[in-house]
């Protein structure tokens, strides 16, 4: 499940997406889309993102960003894929030779991508297919858990975690390297 | 030496939707300014002013950069200017208008957090058309704004949403 910042990311995207399922679906026969959920995505997200702007913890934005994703969450692939520039479809491992993504390089607040403050895990399409490597305030870390701050990485689905959660004001690197 | 942009900016607080936070974003120093006053005009042709305040403007003490009102009692328009004063006499003035409409956001969060858990509620054609109804007119009331400082047209379509909040049990 994405993170509140993730879901409404996407949403504009499954919009576009869910609005051309359903002209579709009038040119072609029997709509199987409701008609009305492309209007239905635009109005919880245009509530949800300018709360979650102002205020990412206020009470009901998680709950409500839950739902929003729940109403497009069969264009949240397609819509990902758009999102990060890639050409949509089955990801592909990445040609050897070929360029690397640009690396995430953040410092941490309430609202940052692709972790905030008190968020541990989050899903990094573009760096599916290649390892990693993360830094924390300038120390790199380890998969190893030994007690102290350690992260996971699945390079088949992109899953990416920290323990502990970030952190307002740590410096986030995460570096695909190869 | 003067201010060469004598600026200020005015957010709501999503906390507390009647309170405005004005903050002094000038660039450059006069040292003989004293005072500021503010007037907030709304498209009715009235003045919003904290209780208590017997004149159509409020004094912002210009030693504080930023001031905080209580003056909102719905989604408002208004249009605010702000005198910077040396004295009595009157140094710059900047007049510039906004859409203050959190409250219809927290409302709409409400309702959609209800609709969470009963989600047929949106083949209710009545519930749907008053949501889509809510947000055309909170986009309308925003464009007004920003496309075209028109307080009056954004206003009508902010006072459209008051009548659905007051309305609520009929309305969604």
């Amino acid at each position: 499940m994405p993170n509140v910042s993730r879901i409404i990311e996407l949403a504009p995207v499954a919009q576009y997406l869910a609005s051309n399922d359903v002209a579709k679906g009038s040119l072609f026969g029997k709509p199987k889309i409701d008609p009305k959920l492309p209007i239905t995505i635009y109005m919880v997200y245009k509530i949800v993102k300018k709360i979650y702007d102002l205020d990412p913890d206020y009470t009901g934005v998680k709950e409500v960003a839950l739902y929003l994703y729940e109403l497009y969450q069969r264009y949240a692939f397609k819509a990902a894929a758009i999102v990060d520039n890639s050409t949509g479809g089955q990801v592909a491992p990445p040609t050897p030779g070929g360029v690397l993504p640009f690396p995430y390089d953040f410092e941490v607040t309430a609202i940052s991508t692709p972790l905030a403050d008190g968020e541990s895990s989050v899903t990094l399409t573009t760096f599916i297919g290649y390892n990693i490597a993360f830094n924390r305030s300038g120390i790199p870390q380890s998969t190893v858990d030994l007690g102290g701050s350690f992260y996971s990485w699945n390079r088949i689905t992109g899953a990416f975690s920290v323990s502990p959660a970030a952190v307002s004001g740590e410096l986030f690197q995460i570096i695909p390297i190869g | 030496m003067a201010l060469s942009d004598p600026n200020f900016t005015a957010t709501q607080s999503l906390a507390y939707n009647n309170l405005i936070t004005l903050s002094d974003t000038s660039i450059g120093i006069d040292l003989t300014l004293t005072n500021r006053r503010v007037y907030i005009l709304t498209a009715t042709g009235s003045y919003l002013v904290p209780s208590g305040t017997t004149t159509n403007y409020f004094d912002w003490s210009y030693a504080n950069s930023q001031i905080q009102v209580d003056v909102l009692t719905q989604s408002t328009a208004p249009q605010i200017t702000v005198e910077w004063y040396a004295g009595s006499t009157l140094m710059y003035t900047k007049t510039i208008t906004f859409d203050f409409d959190l409250g219809d956001y927290v409302f709409m969060l409400g309702i959609l957090a209800s609709q969470t858990s009963s989600p047929g509620v949106l083949q209710d054609s009545n519930y749907y058309n008053s949501s889509i109804q809510f947000i055309v007119n909170l986009f309308n009331s925003e464009n007004a704004i920003e496309y075209g400082d028109d307080i009056w047209s954004a206003q009508g379509a902010l006072n459209a949403n008051q009548k659905l909040i007051e309305n609520e049990s009929f309305y969604f």
